[in-house]
């Protein structure tokens, strides 16, 4: 199988403080990697890396074949949500969406409906972000991430302030795309997430990442 | 003419006869006049600006390159910030209109400097954002303007060299004569300026990104 994303020697400081040290990592194709490990463990950093938010102080990380900061400076064919997702607040979601899809132009209005639906938004509702609870929020920031759908889906804590049905609904949704053949990245506090979605499971701590029997 | 509200707000501070050692109450009124605009667009643009910030962290990964991103962002800017300003400027001039009918032949040329200053502000605003400075930014810009036209209006030799008078009507060669300070000159160098602070945002973002201090 071949890798989609590779990740060598990767170290990042914040002046003198090391938030990730010599990490290494293989993601092949088709599976779901899960992260876990403590706040300030270093998951989010090193998302921020694999997406090209920040840039490494030492290593790299080559994602489709194409070394990020170098190559390219962000990944590409890849949906996002890292930390809370912002919108803008005066728009519906499905303008804010409609925004989005717009840099890229790859999708219409039926794939952003679609997306909405998928994750349990009404693309034909009128209330404004800024009104939205922060599980709807989150469902609107799943649904960014997968609208385009992207070879590869780097998702930081996805079920935050999601509901029972909501949390059972991303599940779905998250390994359904993992069928359809998806490389998925997670980081979750959630155990069970964790259990029932990943193949493999990393656990980072103190900007080390060690692999995680299930 | 100085009857004129577009003239007040937009023509900047007259040197007619006033001195700075006797008038300075007067010259600080007229200044305070000029940075108002300034200050209004700024603010539209600082709280746009901060509004999109949520949804940067969203779209700028779809550009797929920085640069991209950049040139979106500055060029978007800059359109929304030119917009604003010349709305203001069209409903003051609007206002011109209805009160005396008319307004007064000379009017585009104080647009057309006004416009071309705000642009070199917006501009600076984008690059001063970029450097964590965001909130600060337009405190920043109007102490800027205000500064080098007091510095400039206190030393006639060193006025075209300051960036507060190249907005200003009242202070060109256009109203002002040969002891104005030179409009085509004072274009160039705004346009220039522009395109250093586009250049500068590029290099900027590289640092910012370096140390996430940007949008991500």
């Amino acid at each position: 199988m071949a890798e989609i994303i590779e990740i060598e020697n990767l170290t990042k400081k914040f002046g003198d403080v090391t938030a990730l040290e010599n990490v290494n990592l293989s993601i092949g194709r088709g599976k779901i990697y899960g992260i876990v490990g403590r706040n300030g463990s270093g998951k989010t950093v090193l998302f921020k890396l694999i997406t090209g938010y920040l840039k490494p102080t030492a290593g790299r990380v080559i994602v489709s074949g194409k070394e990020i900061g170098k190559d390219t400076d962000f990944a590409e064919n890849t949906g996002i949500i890292i930390e809370n997702p912002g919108f803008l607040k005066g728009y519906t979601g499905f303008k804010n969406l409609a925004y989005l899809a717009g840099i890229r132009n790859v999708i219409g209005k039926e794939e952003i409906r679609e997306s909405m639906v998928k994750v349990g938004l009404d693309p034909d509702s009128r209330k404004k972000v800024g009104k939205y609870s922060l599980g709807m929020k989150q469902r609107l920031g799943i649904a960014q991430a997968i609208m385009e759908n992207p070879e590869i889906l780097i998702l930081d804590e996805p079920m935050n302030s999601l509901d029972n049905q909501g949390v059972d609904e991303v599940r779905g949704i998250l390994t359904g795309l993992r069928d359809e053949g998806k490389t998925i990245i997670l980081a979750s506090h959630n155990k069970e997430d964790i259990e029932i979605l990943c193949d493999e499971v990393y656990e980072m701590d103190h900007g080390r990442l060690a692999r995680h029997d299930l | 003419m100085d009857q004129s509200t577009v003239f007040q707000f937009f023509g900047g501070v007259s040197q007619d006869g006033l001195s700075w050692a006797v008038d300075y109450d007067k010259v600080l009124y007229e200044l305070a006049r000029w940075l108002l605009p300034i200050g209004i667009c700024l603010l539209a643009e600082g709280v746009r600006l901060e509004k999109r910030r949520n949804i940067e962290r969203l779209s700028c990964y779809r550009y797929e390159a920085m640069r991209i991103w950049w040139r979106h962002k500055f060029g978007r800017s800059l359109l929304y910030g030119i917009a604003s300003a010349a709305a203001l400027f069209l409903i003051v001039m609007a206002a011109d209109l209805v009160n005396a009918g008319g307004i007064p032949h000379e009017t585009w040329k104080v647009f057309l400097l006004w416009i071309a200053h705000m642009t070199t502000i917006l501009s600076l605003l984008l690059v001063l954002d970029l450097s964590g400075l965001g909130k600060f930014a337009p405190a920043i810009l109007v102490l800027l303007e205000g500064g080098t036209f007091l510095a400039g209006f206190a030393s006639m030799r060193t006025a075209r060299f300051m960036f507060g008078m190249w907005g200003m009507y009242f202070q060109s060669k256009w109203y002002y004569g040969e002891r104005g300070v030179s409009v085509l000159p004072s274009l160039i160098t705004e346009g220039v300026l522009i395109m250093l602070a586009y250049l500068a945002g590029g290099i900027l973002l590289k640092k910012a990104v370096q140390k996430s201090i940007v949008c991500f």
